[in-house]
């Protein structure tokens, strides 16, 4: 209307968050530059050995390194697997089908994490059901360990994840411009070539958005890796659940938690302004 | 076009999507003592179990009155963000909008564990504790989803009411909220589902006694239990998907909630 | 201050953005008048619109309604007016609600109410419409609710933004009528705003051509027409076919020396633009004959040149004229000879009292 509101309005939400949410990320802050007793949890001196000992030890490096690393292959795979089911969502026509589609799709990231895990523990499991199968079809002779492994916990990330990916691959391939395909064809270009030549390229901003989310989710999971990998499987994310409910370390939880922020942070803004500056010319500020 | 491929993918994701949850739900009603699919014989027995596990009852009773409470506390202090931040030259708005969104980029277990920190500090490691983790939760979704809202508005139907007498206020409850109502009510059903579920922060500030649906569940995964596990989860499978059924069909929420 | 000036502008001005909106305005609109203010987009106008209505504060100057500086008065306490570009009805609200609401925000009895409000649907042919929904509704008749509703509460000055640009043509020209009807009827104060110049000057008792500053020409719509002030003016209405000259010589009696042709006669008319000075002549192509004849029949018509292009548009044609200086010029008419076609020599010239001095 004329063009303001009374800041009375904002202020509510915005204090509530800073005091709930934003403080207690400070005391994060502050937390990991201290000593703290486990016993008493008395906090003393200022310190940076925490990091230290994260950027060194190799417990925690490879940790840092297989987050990195699961939660790059589950973005890749989240891509790979899910473009299909984009494509064929943005290319229905019917309202009611396109809507069933994306309730279906919306499933795994509505469920309770802890359900999913369980869904899978039935599937994976050492007398789950695919074990079982290869077993009744006398494929092997003991159960293959999907459980407690990198691979299952990426299965099942993808499982959880992947749907944020499709969505976003989706809603970008709504936004090219049909003509634009047509005009491809006309000009001589078989379905496959429109594809890699036109579709794929135009679909990035989409795959990149969906991108910085699935990575950024993975990175932080720890439930799944919890439950799938059975506590065994040392990412990032379970280190900080041990140290803080476990070994009550709550400065190495602290520290880990800093680190994993920065890294995440860093990554998806590098990637980001990086693929934006090479694709902004011919994507003209999607 | 690209050939018939295409489709048979998408349609192998969405059963590798269902399957799952079909096998949970199979696998509730089998006669075994332990989890199996598909199950062997057919019995309700484990959702009665269930219900008489005092835990379970309890943990999904606290979950719908956390779930309940923090929406609506998200709700009213969302919308009022949302409506703040829709005026394109309110005081701050691009960095408030960042920071009402930003709960979504740090990483949950982060959040989780300032929480953790800071509540056993206050004393809060309570259903009070509970409810303000999840409206830090919740918020972020509520503020989006009535922004869009709001953002499909005629800005010129508030200038009309405006120019024929309205006060701002009068404005606001005769005209902007009955048209921003479905996109409110969406957001708060989809919050409420978030809330319900959720696992992350859940698990870091319930007390053993006391403990939403969840992260029971959570707890018991190592020990993988008996059906009656396979049994509350089946039962949560189908509310959420219930919910969602209902969002879909009365909000058509998939259109607002990606945009 | 005569009591019949309903509203004023003084000194408005707006910048936003670095770009100035509009400049200096001062417009005294009278008790009673259709005035428009009238430009392309970007122009302005809508802002000022915003500004009588309360919805954008001018930079400097004073709005004043009945007398009185409403510089600080909020929009809803205004009693003013408004019918928006794209209806804005309340789509949550019947019909009778919506014209009902800005009588529900003065407080009124239920019966005088609904007394007032079959009073305006009926003024604008709508009776029965009552508990219809906007979206049950054709564009046009939307449009009439929008008007219903703005006019029952019996504004000060009534506010019109573009109310027909989306409507279709003939349908335009139906409302238009229809507004000129309710306008005699109810004596309303009406300032309009449009960017067709066609309907700013048949509707309006006045008009403001407008162009990102200040007002360029207050007038009548005749005034308008016949005698523009501004190059600005002259270019926007009527679509003037303006002999531009080459610079030099000013002696604007004399086309011939400015286009080095020979021939004679068609001299423009003595009187001068308003700054007094003799400025290049330019007729409007309504005015324009052309003779496809060899020599020119008569002296009106003493500037030959080629046409390049015909087409024709229904109850037009728009042919195209080469000049001398590679110039074209597009001459519009309803029944052009039928040896008016591309490539032939034509006459061109015009009744002396419809040529106009420039600015």
């Amino acid at each position: 209307m004329n063009g303001r509101s009374p800041l009375t309005l904002v202020l509510p939400a915005t204090l509530w968050l800073a005091v709930a949410w934003g403080w207690p990320l400070v005391l994060v802050l502050s937390m990991s530059f201290r000593n703290m007793d486990p016993m008493t949890f008395e906090l003393s001196g200022f310190t940076l050995k925490h990091f230290r000992e994260v950027l060194t030890d190799s417990f925690y490096l490879d940790a840092i390194f297989r987050s990195l690393r699961i939660a790059t292959i589950v973005t890749i795979l989240s891509c790979v697997l899910g473009y299909p089911a984009a494509l064929h969502i943005a290319r229905t026509t019917s309202q009611r089908a396109r809507a069933a589609y994306t309730l279906i799709l919306l499933i795994p990231v509505m469920i309770s994490l802890v359900v999913t895990a369980f869904a899978w523990i039935l599937i994976l499991g050492p007398s789950g059901f695919i074990n079982r199968a290869l077993a009744s079809l006398h494929l092997t002779s003991e159960p293959l360990q999907f459980l407690n492994s990198e691979a299952g916990i990426i299965a099942v990330l993808v499982y959880s994840f992947g749907p944020y990916m499709i969505i976003n691959i989706c809603t970008a391939l709504e936004k090219i411009d049909p003509a634009i395909l047509r005009a491809a064809e006309l000009h001589g270009a078989n379905p496959r070539r429109v594809f890699a030549r036109v579709t794929l390229p135009l679909s990035f901003p989409g795959i990149l958005s969906g991108g910085l989310i699935v990575f950024s989710l993975s990175a932080a999971a720890f439930v799944t890796p919890y439950v799938i990998g059975g506590n065994r499987v040392k990412v990032v994310p379970l280190q900080i659940y041990n140290a803080a409910v476990t070994t009550f370390d709550w400065p190495m939880a602290a520290t880990l938690s800093i680190v994993l922020l920065i890294l995440s942070i860093l990554l998806t803004t590098a990637v980001a302004r990086l693929t934006e500056r090479r694709f902004a010319a011919w994507l003209g500020g999607s | 076009m690209k050939l018939s491929v295409i489709p048979l993918l998408a349609w192998t994701t969405y059963a590798i999507i269902v399957v799952p949850i079909i096998m949970v739900l199979g696998a509730s009603f089998t006669e075994t003592r332990f989890i199996t699919f598909p199950p062997a014989g057919f019995t309700l027995d484990w959702y009665s179990a269930a219900i008489a596990d005092r835990a379970l009852m309890g943990g999904l009773w606290l979950s719908t009155t956390v779930a309940l409470a923090s929406v609506l506390i998200s709700v009213c202090l969302g919308t009022a963000a949302a409506l703040y931040l829709s005026r394109p030259r309110a005081f701050l708005r691009g960095l408030l909008s960042s920071f009402f969104l930003a709960p979504l980029n740090v990483p949950s277990v982060m959040t989780a564990f300032a929480l953790l920190l800071a509540f056993t500090q206050w004393h809060l490691i309570n259903w009070y504790g509970l409810v303000i983790a999840h409206v830090i939760l919740t918020l972020p979704y509520i503020v989006r989803s009535v922004l869009v809202s709001l953002a499909g508005q005629d800005q010129s139907i508030e200038r009309a009411a405006a120019i024929l007498g309205a006060s701002p206020f009068r404005v606001f409850w005769l005209i902007t909220l009955p048209l921003i109502r479905p996109g409110v009510l969406a957001g708060a059903t989809f919050a409420f589902l978030i809330s319900f579920n959720n696992v992350p922060v859940s698990v870091f500030i319930s007390t053993p006694g006391s403990a939403p649906l969840p992260v029971v569940l959570f707890n018991r995964m190592q020990w993988l239990a008996e059906p009656s596990v396979a049994a509350a989860a089946a039962l949560t499978i189908v509310a959420t998907i219930t919910v969602m059924l209902i969002l879909e069909q009365r909000f058509s929420i998939y259109r607002s909630m990606f945009r | 201050m005569s009591g019949a000036t309903t509203l004023s502008l003084r000194k408005a001005s707006k910048v936003y953005a670095g770009a100035t909106i509009i400049q200096s305005i001062d417009l005294d609109v009278q008790e009673g008048e259709f005035i428009s203010l009238l430009g392309p987009s970007g122009c302005g106008k809508t802002t000022t619109l915003n500004i009588i209505a309360g919805f954008v504060r001018p930079d400097e100057g004073e709005v004043l309604i009945g007398g009185q500086c409403v510089n600080d008065v909020p929009p809803y306490q205004r009693n003013l007016g408004m019918v928006f570009q794209g209806h804005a009805l309340f789509p949550h609200l019947t019909c009778f609600d919506n014209v009902a609401f800005g009588l529900r925000m003065r407080n009124l009895d239920e019966a005088t109410i609904r007394a007032r409000v079959a009073q305006a649907l009926d003024l604008v042919r709508l009776n029965g419409f009552d508990e219809r929904f906007p979206r049950q509704l054709s564009g046009g008749q939307q449009q009439r609710v929008g008007l219903a509703r703005a006019l029952v509460i019996e504004p000060r000055v009534l506010l019109l933004d573009e109310p027909l640009s989306n409507l279709d043509a003939k349908l335009r020209r139906a409302m238009q009528s229809e507004l000129r009807a309710i306008h005699t009827k109810t004596g309303t104060t009406m300032i309009y705003v449009t960017h067709d110049q066609e309907e700013a000057l048949t509707l309006s008792d006045r008009v403001a051509v407008m162009n990102a500053g200040p007002i360029e020409q207050l007038d009548t719509p005749e005034g308008i027409y016949r005698h523009p002030r501004t190059r600005f003016v002259a270019d926007f209405i009527g679509s003037p076919a303006l002999l531009r000259g080459g610079g030099g010589e000013e002696r604007a009696h004399s086309i011939l020396v400015r286009n080095g042709e020979a021939g004679g006669g068609g001299a423009p008319p003595a009187h001068q633009n308003a700054a007094g000075c003799p400025g290049p002549p330019g007729i409007r192509s309504g005015s324009i004959r052309i003779d496809t004849g060899a020599t020119a029949s008569s002296p009106e018509l003493s500037l030959q040149w080629r046409i390049v292009d015909r087409a024709f548009a229904g109850s037009v044609s728009h042919i195209t004229i080469e000049l001398t200086d590679r110039q074209t010029i597009v001459v519009h008419l309803s029944n052009p000879p039928d040896d008016a076609i591309p490539g032939a020599a034509v006459h061109l010239g015009g009744a002396v009292a419809n040529w106009m001095v420039l600015p």
